[in-house]
């Protein structure tokens, strides 16, 4: 049988998942509009004010769901994740357009080495699909997968500052525009991170804290 | 130190103060081991183990027919006055095994009271039914001292403000809500260490309900109270420890999950737990 | 479920059922009439009668061969002795056995088995009770057939009744009160005491009267104790020899004058006052003690 709740869950994981989808393209965008310099920055933005209104809209349903309901165990676990989880993909649209403005700041960068950048960004928008499909499946070895594919990440990012430290021969451009970069694709990969731990929490009732 | 004998308990209880007795006795009010009840032959509970710590609220919830109602009369010899009903097991009581030979069920009532689904009140005025436990467990009293023990006891049942200009009055004038305050006010009048409650505001409107609940938040640093209910979010609201019951495939009442309430309401252990609590069965 | 078309049968099956419902309280007021108009018509015989022959003579004088004078001083008496002491033996008792039954053995088989077997003893003709007193009290234990004799006869005849009804009476007190006070830590004395018996005693007492009722207008098992029909003496002691008013009556109407039918028709009246009155002081008891425990609050 299903319960009056379960109707209220089910929207809030349309919404979320509508959220996460949204995300995930206006990461790529911000990516392509880099690599290819492409101005990108109207729709990321855009995007960015739609997951605010959808991020306001899972608040809404989520408090409207505790109040009538008072869901318990596992219900009120998926509700308060869901809250995160929605506010993780709000700040993923954030970064995207901070990708997407110091680009256009910099102007082209068609003749730098943007290897480390391709290379992160395809390993994180594998841990976006990776963890959207967590959440979906509330699958925690998924979960893990993605919090172990993190590890890449941060390495690429650090070999990056020490090389940049290093080497003197490079750009100047190409570098603040590489480490900046890197900077906001490691903190999408982070939040990417906190969903799976958010996924975690809800079949596991384990908390992690954020650092 | 600890409580050795009944006699000992009985001494201690009239010589003593219940701040002392606590600090004799230890956290531990009630311990049930390996408690086991039979009705007609037929097994209610098996196999329950639990302990209720001293000042905490503590909730039985489960689905109906899991013997909730059933082990919460076992802590007070409740279940002697059921015809048929056999206890096996033990029920320590500060340490003092309540179905041993020489305890006396009246005194273990005495120190541990009950209130029931259903508001009962007896058919005397207000102040008469405050003043029963007092009269029947012989306390000798002079007539003013009698009046501050109903008042302290009606004050601690927040109903004071609302029966202080008419305690001549019968009980029966009194609303619902009003009457169950009345039954808590009587079992505190006779200041017993532990205080069950078997579904205490089924009865009850939502209002009348509320006030219970914030009554016995108030009242839970001077007494030991366990609630029996059907109510979860109750449980969640009122309890410091819960535990559920769930009867087995042969419809024998057992403890699935005990713990901190915060606990069993955010991140349940048993699956039968989380799908009770959550509303998937029962 | 909507608006359906009903099929043959479930349209005959609801006309019937109306059909049963509009004509029920017509047989059922008939069977009332019936009742009723049967007892009225004994009594108004009964009055018309006996209803000139009604005087103070009837109450102060012994019986008499001259249907002028003959009273039923001595029944009234015997019934008054034998019967009131047949209730102060039979009431105390019943409440006791009921208290036990009820509050002491809750529930447990020996409790259900004297149940059972005092429902039943309701059952036994009370001229069995007669034989077995003659028998047992009067000449085994050496009573005689007196006073003391016929009120135990008497009260072991109301015995079941008096003890059926005061178990309900105890049965009717909800357990809620009881399990109320046992938490408070109350002994069985004590719940017997200020609980149970207080609510049940209305109740008991209209038993208690019921049964004198009964023990009033028995004859048989007097006529097997004392034996006597006539009697021209007061009885002034337990072990005095003594008749009871339906005796009296029984000995009258079997007398050929038609003076003496009279007289037993208004011998039956008085007979009947006296019961009115009785029920009259039990209802006004019970009034009076329910208003005090307050059960017409609820």
């Amino acid at each position: 049988m299903s319960r009056i709740l379960d109707m209220g869950l089910q929207l809030l994981t349309r919404r979320l998942e509508e959220m996460f989808n949204i995300g995930i393209n206006s990461f790529y965008k911000s990516i392509d509009g880099l690599l290819q310099y492409r101005d990108v920055e109207n729709e990321v933005f855009e995007s960015a004010k739609r997951l605010r209104d959808l991020h306001e809209e899972i608040s809404e349903i989520a408090t409207e769901l505790i109040a009538r309901y008072q869901p318990v165990a596992k219900d009120l676990r998926y509700i308060r994740s869901c809250l995160n989880i929605s506010y993780d993909i709000l700040r993923m649209g954030r970064y995207a357009l901070e990708i997407t403005r110091s680009s256009r700041m910099l102007g082209s960068l068609l003749e730098c080495d943007l290897t480390p950048i391709s290379e992160a960004s395809e390993v994180i928008g594998q841990m976006l699909k990776n963890a959207l499909q967590a959440l979906q499946e509330l699958n925690v070895d998924m979960a893990k997968k993605v919090k172990e594919m993190d590890e890449r990440i941060d390495e690429i990012y650090r070999e990056r500052i020490k090389a940049i430290t290093l080497e003197r021969n490079g750009s100047r451009e190409c570098d603040v525009a590489i480490v900046l970069t890197l900077r906001n694709l490691e903190r999408i990969a982070d939040h990417a991170t906190y969903i799976c731990d958010a996924v975690e929490y809800i079949v596991t009732g384990a908390l992690r804290h954020r650092e | 130190m600890a409580i050795e004998s009944y006699n000992q308990l009985l001494r201690d209880y009239v010589e003593l103060g219940k701040e002392e007795m606590a600090d004799i006795s230890g956290p531990e009010v009630v311990r049930v081991e390996n408690l086991r009840v039979d009705y007609g032959g037929k097994t209610a509970i098996d196999g329950i183990n639990i302990s209720f710590k001293r000042n905490n609220i503590t909730a039985i919830i489960g689905p109906s027919g899991c013997g909730k109602s059933t082990l919460l009369r076992s802590i007070n010899r409740m279940n002697d006055l059921i015809p048929g009903a056999k206890v096996t097991g033990k029920v320590y009581f500060n340490g003092i095994d309540i179905y041993s030979r020489d305890v006396d069920p009246v005194f273990i009532r005495s120190r541990i009271g009950m209130v029931f689904q259903r508001p009962n009140p007896f058919p005397f005025s207000i102040f008469d039914n405050v003043a029963f436990g007092l009269r029947v467990n012989g306390f000798k009293l002079s007539k003013s001292e009698l009046y501050e023990k109903v008042k302290d006891a009606l004050v601690k049942a927040a109903l004071w403000d609302e029966v202080k200009d008419r305690l001549d009055k019968h009980a029966y004038s009194l609303s619902g809500g009003q009457q169950q305050r009345l039954c808590i006010a009587r079992a505190l009048a006779v200041d017993p260490e532990v205080l069950l409650l078997d579904e205490p505001t089924v009865s009850l409107d939502p209002i009348s309900t509320a006030r219970i609940e914030s009554l016995l938040r108030s009242i839970k640093d001077e007494y030991t109270i366990i609630i029996v209910t059907h109510n979860m979010l109750q449980a969640a609201r009122v309890s410091d420890y819960t535990a559920v019951m769930m009867p087995d495939e042969n419809m024998v009442g057992r403890i699935i999950e005990f713990g901190e309430t915060r606990q069993i309401f955010t991140n349940p252990r048993d699956k039968r737990t989380e799908d009770y609590i959550s509303g998937r069965i029962g | 479920m909507g608006h359906q078309v009903l099929t043959g049968a479930e349209r005959r099956h609801a006309r019937l059922r109306k059909f049963i419902d509009r004509v029920l309280p017509i047989i059922l007021s008939v069977a009332v009439f019936i009742a009723v108009a049967t007892v009225a018509s004994l009594l108004l015989t009964v009055i018309i009668t006996g209803g000139h022959r009604l005087s103070w003579n009837l109450i102060l004088n012994y019986p008499s061969a001259n249907p002028e004078e003959a009273g039923m001083r001595s029944a009234i008496l015997g019934s008054i002795f034998t019967v009131g002491l047949s209730a102060l033996i039979c009431v105390p008792l019943s409440i006791a056995t009921a208290i036990y039954l009820v509050e002491y053995s809750r529930g447990g088989r020996l409790s259900s088995l004297l149940r059972y077997n005092i429902a039943n003893l309701a059952g036994v003709p009370s001229v069995v009770f007669g034989v077995v007193a003659l028998g047992f009290l009067a000449y085994w234990l050496g009573m005689g057939r007196t006073v003391i004799t016929g009120a135990f006869t008497l009260a072991i005849l109301t015995l079941p009744l008096v003890t059926v009804t005061c178990v309900e009476a105890l049965k009717a007190v909800p357990d809620d009160l009881r399990l109320g006070a046992y938490a408070l830590g109350a002994t069985t004395l004590q719940v017997v005491r200020r609980i149970s018996l207080p609510r049940a005693l209305p109740m008991m007492l209209t038993g208690g009267i019921l049964g004198i009722s009964r023990a009033l207008g028995e004859a048989a098992p007097i006529l097997v104790v004392s034996g006597i029909l006539f009697i021209r003496e007061d009885p002034t002691s337990l072990f005095s020899k003594f008749t009871v008013m339906p005796l009296q009556l029984y000995n009258w109407i079997s007398r050929p004058q038609p003076a003496f039918i009279e007289l037993s028709s208004a011998g039956i009246i008085i007979l009947l006052l006296i019961l009115l009155a009785l029920n009259g002081v039990a209802i006004a008891l019970r009034q009076y003690l329910m208003r005090r425990i307050g059960q017409t609050w609820r």
